[in-house]
């Protein structure tokens, strides 16, 4: 009976402690809102920065899932927009900072290929190229700086960083660095877009003999966005299982092309 | 004399593999087909096939039946009834294009040598309302659905009588293709049609008895508790493709109508029942 009330009040003590760190209780309506609320505030900074993509939608459907208690769906895609946004800020604030810092004067390789606005340009010469037009005496002062084209305003932030520039100025800080996502994946944003080209691929093969799975096109989706909230690994990882439901798939339908009357049927069957 | 023994006896041989190898007739698949089902449920009378799960479940039978006295499919035929009599915009009815209309369940589906393909009544009736300046209705579910009901109330009785012509091929491949179809694993289980209605008919998936595929064209459109509103025949396609995790085809894809043709084939001779009320 002692032995008996011990293990009783010992498995009650363990539940005790371990169900308030443990996540074995289902997602709360509160947790969904917290999420929701969270990802909402990201959405702004991203809309704010002029980076948002469509993380309203994820937003909007995971609000529409609290009416019938989806509460872990609801985290989950309230999740998924935050990072987005929160990592499109991140690479939008890494580029822009990148931009405004002071360029190195040292020439480029020639085999480097420079864009138009790249901060790097050579100097232009500061005599004009045109007499001055005289210009009449402003009626108030102003405070108008002159501007050269060595000061010119920075240049609109680029949708790429041109990795190559990275690569040809060893002086520049890498927007690696900046990026956490970058400094972790084992993969990158071209890699984990091949690994989704090729899944489509293999999911369109499939559906041309009527043998797509369920969930393929959804997984592929889904890898779309982990690209672009930077988690290129996870990204990728999904874009194979989709790749391979779709090889599986394709081989299901050309297997099943002579499907007939089970022989369980023919030998049971008087 | 040994080689021409040897010799006749090869050619017998042959001759009796090409025989076994040759295609059934739909007649031959359909005996065979309402053969296995008297040899596996051999206490259910021929003509309770058409209550599915109901005919093998003794208190699920008994619920049913209670239901069946204030069925919830009522407001879908009371409705379908008033969509069938309200005039297009221009005037016309359904009754225009289906002179038949609405006691018609029993000829369809039907195959229409001028088109080709297999003609369903939700087909027709959608064409019958694009053909007079009106919006179609969605496949699944809906006022299509409701019409669908009223057509299958007044349909009750009639005895399924779906024919094969022999003067024209593509109406065999078509049929088929639906036998095909019914066979043929598919999705991420890996499951046909005949995985959970034949070989496993009469046993249970969770906590339902799943239903012998005799019979099971008779009973639709469905009132299913589960989606609380009526659904047509491509309605439980789409979700027994999705449940097996394969994708699902559009309703009134020619998937779906070569399937819907093989499965009425195999009920020829059952009476039709619908619509029904089912979990």
């Amino acid at each position: 009976m002692k032995i008996r009330s011990l293990s009783v009040g010992t498995l009650a003590a363990a539940l005790l402690l371990a169900a308030p760190v443990t996540n074995v209780w289902a997602a709360h309506r509160a947790d969904a809102q917290q999420a929701i609320t969270r990802a909402l505030a990201a959405h702004e900074q991203a809309v704010a920065a002029g980076v948002a993509g469509d993380t309203a939608a994820l937003i909007k459907r995971a609000q529409d899932l609290l009416p019938s208690r989806g509460y872990s769906k609801a985290i989950e895609l309230a999740n998924q927009a935050r990072k987005q946004d929160e990592s499109a800020v991140a690479k939008a604030q890494a580029i822009a900072a990148d931009a405004q810092r002071p360029q190195p004067v040292s020439p480029l390789p020639a085999s480097v290929a420079v864009p138009p606005e790249a901060p790097l340009a050579p100097l232009a010469p500061l005599a004009p190229a045109t007499p001055p037009v005289p210009q009449p005496p402003p009626a108030a002062p102003t405070v108008a700086a002159p501007v050269t084209p060595a000061l010119a305003p920075p240049a609109p932030v680029p949708a790429a960083y041109p990795p190559q520039l990275a690569a040809a100025t060893p002086n520049r800080t890498p927007v690696a660095a900046a990026s956490p996502e970058r400094a972790v994946n084992k993969f990158n944003a071209t890699e984990a877009e091949a690994a989704i080209a090729t899944a489509e691929a293999a999911r369109k093969k499939a559906d041309t003999v009527g043998g797509e799975w369920r969930d393929t096109a959804q997984m592929i989706k889904d890898a779309g966005d982990l690209v672009k909230s930077g988690q290129f690994d996870a990204a990728v990882k999904l874009a194979n299982k989709a790749r391979r439901q779709g090889e599986l798939g394709y081989d299901q339908a050309i297997g099943e092309q002579t499907a007939s009357f089970p022989s369980y049927m023919l030998q049971k069957t008087p | 004399m040994n080689k021409t023994r040897v010799t006749l006896t090869v050619l017998a041989l042959a001759g009796v593999l090409v025989s076994s190898l040759a295609e059934a007739t739909p007649s031959e698949d359909q005996a065979l087909f309402r053969s296995y089902f008297k040899h596996r449920f051999p206490q259910v009378p021929d003509d309770d096939f058409k209550n599915g799960a109901y005919a093998l479940d003794p208190a699920g039978r008994e619920n049913w039946e209670a239901i069946e006295e204030f069925p919830p499919y009522e407001a879908a035929i009371d409705n379908g009834r008033k969509l069938w009599e309200t005039p297009f915009a221009n005037g016309k009815t359904y009754a225009d294009c289906l002179p038949d209309g609405p006691a018609i369940a029993g000829k369809y589906p039907r195959w229409d040598k001028e088109r080709g393909m297999v003609v369903t009544v939700q087909l027709l009736l959608n064409e019958c309302r694009e053909a007079n300046g009106e919006k179609p209705y969605g496949w699944f579910m809906g006022p299509l659905a409701e019409i669908d009901a009223y057509i299958a109330f007044e349909s009750r009785g009639q005895v399924i009588n779906v024919e094969i012509p022999t003067d024209d091929p593509r109406a065999l491949a078509a049929y088929e293709k639906g036998k095909q179809f019914y066979f043929a694993r598919r999705g991420q289980f890996n499951f046909s049609c005949a995985s959970c209605h034949m070989g496993n008919s009469g046993t249970t998936l969770r906590t339902e008895i799943l239903s012998p595929a005799l019979g099971h064209t008779t009973h639709f459109p469905v009132y299913r508790s589960k989606w609380g509103e009526i659904a047509t025949l491509h309605r439980r396609y789409k979700g027994c493709n999705e449940q097996v995790r394969a994708k699902a085809f559009k309703g009134q894809s020619e998937e779906y109508r070569n399937l819907e043709y093989f499965m009425r084939y195999m009920d020829n001779g059952q009476e039709l029942n619908g619509p029904g009320a089912r979990k």
